[in-house]
């Protein structure tokens, strides 16, 4: 038995219906278009966008225009009555009918270095072990997904590789897959000279090298570079996913890095990737935050809400979870560089898709926006509520790292209730 | 009375004679031509003027949005600021309580950063985020559109003869405009004070500041240069000095006190020295310049500035800067009933040699 094996009922149920299916319908290669789009549409999935740094909420999800904070940009009515966001968010106001946003995120680290990490692993109670990133932790519960293609790829800027990190006590296994700069890994062409049949006999003399390097060591991380090299090798075989996009798609999402990490992102999901992390970085606005925020905001407000509409209409935000979030928002106090600093004590992120309730804005902050006035939430509220989402229940779904039990999230937080349908 | 005849301005003895401070950073600051009132502007929706014998202070009212910018008229009455929401207005200042006497509300298209009146009264430019310069008559007419910027309007600048205008924008280009033909005059590259690197998501740097030497024909242009990234924005503050005639680049002035931000706001003084101050993270300066060699004659490390102004009687420089409220920084350092916005300090430098207090009689 795999050391880290999850005995949830829901995922073995989960697996005996994947297996059932194809029992009844033969080998998984054999599966007709039809078919295999079917499962593909009801298979749930992740997209995580996270803007690296903090992107402020008084910029963009919890505007106080007026108020001592609050900044110069004016606020704009949105689909939903009564609702506002800032003015730098034009696109998204129009689809705030399919999003949910919570304005009254309460976390407890200031630090970049220890924040990120801390929101992306859901800042589980300290049990001694490090606990995977969302992706890895999905990929683990949901098991693997019924296509060729690894369950948790990083779209990023900048380097890629495998980020076996990302597995914590799960197992290098569990890492991600980065693609820098939401290209695919190096040396996925083929060289030319290299016909199949040569290929097979390289990969025969690499396996040979690696069952040799492995005898006595079986370390995770060797486990690791042999899966890491398996999920390029599946990649290698699909270089559609790597065509280039449209003028239609670029118009339409952005030509700057962060609309075609979304686009790239999109397509990895619509092919059947279980969680797709897509990061965008430098939103740490410490000095000349209202300037930056007055170039970012438009780079996510654009590619996110056509995001939202064109899976609404093709339907497949009903089974896309995406969630766009910060490790933590900024501060309403302006600093001597008319920067904002870094905020956990009220800030905002948005949901959408996966069966979650449409069109909410849950929790309140204070007059000038400094502080949580209403329905406090802590990052365990989200993993707890993006897990029920998603079919797992954290109630009767545990960890297993050898042979402790351990919660998949903050055991003294639930789901908000007023997301799940 | 003998010691006002006798003083000479002296930048290495400049000493802060007063001090007004306000509960937002101060951006902008313009003494009146009458020299009877200092008024500010900031990250607020009003302006703020002080009687200098009295001290005492007056909120001015109507904008919408944050007070971007303000420029007397010269007719000693008029006073026009603009704001983020777009909006120009004009006031009658000398009032007990100022008087708006107009106003436009949708001047421009997003964000007014900037205003600028001619010394000969006849034209008001207004600039900011929709890349365009508009003039507009002192009674607000709308008379010319000045395009071509590529980046937001950053600076303003009326040439002392009031035939043409500078104008510094965010892509480190000056422009300088013929204000009746609405012609191009000339473009200078200052694009040192802009940074883009492959890896930013935002443009960082323009030209922030802009001033004027006719002695000499040099336009300073304030910044900053080598910005490392689109979050902290660190750069080098810089401030070029450019022969305007020639368009050739004179000589590049820096800081010696460590600062990271741009120069903000710069001003010549009757004898040919340049003021400038500039933002820093941990602190900047009020530096001084010959502008005869790069590095200042002369420099006040203080925190963080936006604005340098100088009173009508040349002896008198008003420096807006950062003063903390509480402590600033990541995170809660205070509790909701504590945690207020960080102040603005003016305060108003004389430039010569303090004298020595009368002696006791």
């Amino acid at each position: 038995m795999h050391p880290f094996q999850c005995h949830s009922p829901q995922h073995e149920l989960s697996r005996r219906q994947v297996l059932g299916t194809f029992a009844g319908l033969g080998a998984g290669s054999l599966l007709s278009p039809l078919v295999a789009n079917e499962i593909k549409s009801k298979q749930k999935q992740v997209l995580l966008i996270w803007l690296d740094g903090g992107m402020s909420q008084l910029e963009s999800w919890d505007p106080k225009p007026g108020t001592e904070f609050g900044g110069p940009f004016r606020s704009i009515p949105t689909t939903l009555p009564g609702i506002h966001v800032s003015e730098l968010m034009p696109h998204t106001a129009q689809q705030m009918q399919h999003i949910a946003v919570v304005r009254s995120m309460c976390t407890k680290d200031e630090n970049h270095s220890s924040g990120v990490p801390r929101i992306l692993r859901g800042d589980p109670k300290n049990r001694g072990v490090t606990y995977p990133y969302m992706g890895a932790a999905m990929s683990h519960l949901k098991g693997k997904s019924d296509n060729e293609l690894p369950n948790y790829i990083w779209v990023k800027p900048g380097s890629g590789g495998f980020i076996w990190q990302h597995g914590g006590f799960l197992g290098a296994k569990y890492g991600a897959l980065a693609l820098g700069d939401g290209k695919p890994p190096v040396h996925i062409n083929r060289p030319p000279g290299i016909d199949d049949q040569r290929d097979q006999v390289r990969n025969e003399i690499r396996k040979r090298l690696n069952k040799s390097f492995q005898k006595g060591r079986r370390s995770a991380e060797v486990e690791a570079y042999d899966y890491s090299f398996q999920m390029a090798e599946k990649l290698i075989r699909r270089k559609d996913l790597f065509a280039d996009f449209t003028p239609k798609e670029l118009e339409r999402y952005g030509s700057h890095p962060l609309g075609r990490h979304i686009l790239q992102s999109k397509r990895l999901i619509e092919e059947g990737v279980l969680f797709v992390q897509c990061h965008s970085y430098h939103w740490d606005t410490h000095a000349d935050n209202f300037n930056m925020h007055l170039d970012l905001v438009p780079q996510i407000d654009k590619p996110f809400a056509a995001l939202i509409e064109d899976w609404h209409q093709s339907g497949l935000l009903d089974n896309v979870l995406v969630l766009l979030m910060s490790e933590f928002g900024r501060t309403p106090k302006i600093n001597q560089r008319l920067g904002r600093d870094h905020w956990p004590e009220a800030w905002s992120l948005a949901m959408a898709g996966c069966g979650l309730n449409r069109g909410l804005v849950l929790g309140k902050t204070t007059p000038n926006g400094a502080w949580v006035d209403d329905q406090e939430y802590d990052i365990g509220h989200i993993f707890h509520t993006v897990f029920k989402a998603m079919d797992i229940d954290p109630s009767t779904t545990e960890y297993h790292n050898n042979g402790q039990p351990l919660p998949i999230a903050h055991d003294d937080y639930g789901p908000i209730k007023e997301l799940l349908a | 009375m003998k010691h006002l005849m006798e003083r000479q301005l002296d930048v290495t003895k400049a000493w802060p004679e007063k001090k007004f401070q306000w509960e937002r950073q101060v951006t902008a600051i313009q003494f009146s031509p009458c020299g009877k009132f200092l008024v500010a502007a900031g990250i607020d929706a009003q302006l703020q003027r002080w009687e200098l014998a009295t001290d005492e202070r007056v909120a001015i009212k109507g904008h919408a949005g944050w007070v971007g910018d303000l420029a007397f008229h010269s007719d000693q009455q008029r006073l026009y600021s603009v704001d983020y929401h777009g909006g120009l207005f004009c006031w009658d200042y000398t009032e007990a309580q100022p008087k708006q006497l107009w106003s436009k509300a949708d001047a421009h298209q997003s964000w007014v950063r900037k205003v600028a009146v001619s010394p000969d009264g006849k034209h008001v430019a207004t600039g900011g985020n929709d890349r365009v310069v508009k003039l507009w008559s002192a009674t607000g007419q709308s008379t010319l559109e000045l395009k071509g910027h590529e980046g937001y309007i950053f600076s303003l600048l009326f040439h002392p003869d009031s035939k043409s205008l500078f104008c510094g924008d965010q892509m480190g280009k000056v422009k300088q405009w013929d204000v009746s033909s609405g012609k191009l005059i000339r473009e200078l590259d200052l694009t040192v004070l802009h940074t883009r690197l492959d890896n930013f998501l935002a443009e960082v740097g323009g030209v922030r500041s802009l001033a004027y030497d006719s002695k000499r024909d040099l336009l300073a242009c304030g910044g900053m240069t080598n910005a490392k990234s689109n979050a902290f924005c660190p750069g080098d503050p810089l401030v070029v000095l450019m022969e305007v005639e020639t368009g050739k680049e004179k000589m590049q002035l820096k800081s010696t006190i460590k600062a990271d931000g741009p120069v903000n706001g710069l001003q010549f003084l009757p004898d040919g020295t340049l003021a400038g101050i500039g933002e820093g993270a941990s602190g900047a300066s009020l530096s001084f310049w010959s502008t005869e060699k790069p590095t200042p004659i002369h420099a006040i490390k203080m925190l963080s500035g936006y604005e340098v102004a100088l009173h009508p009687d040349g002896w008198q420089l008003a420096v807006s800067r950062f003063e903390t409220n509480g402590r600033s920084g990541n995170g809660r350092h205070s509790t909701p009933e504590t945690y207020v916005s960080n102040d603005g300090l003016i305060e108003v430098y004389q430039l010569y040699e303090k004298p020595a207090p009368e002696p006791a009689k």
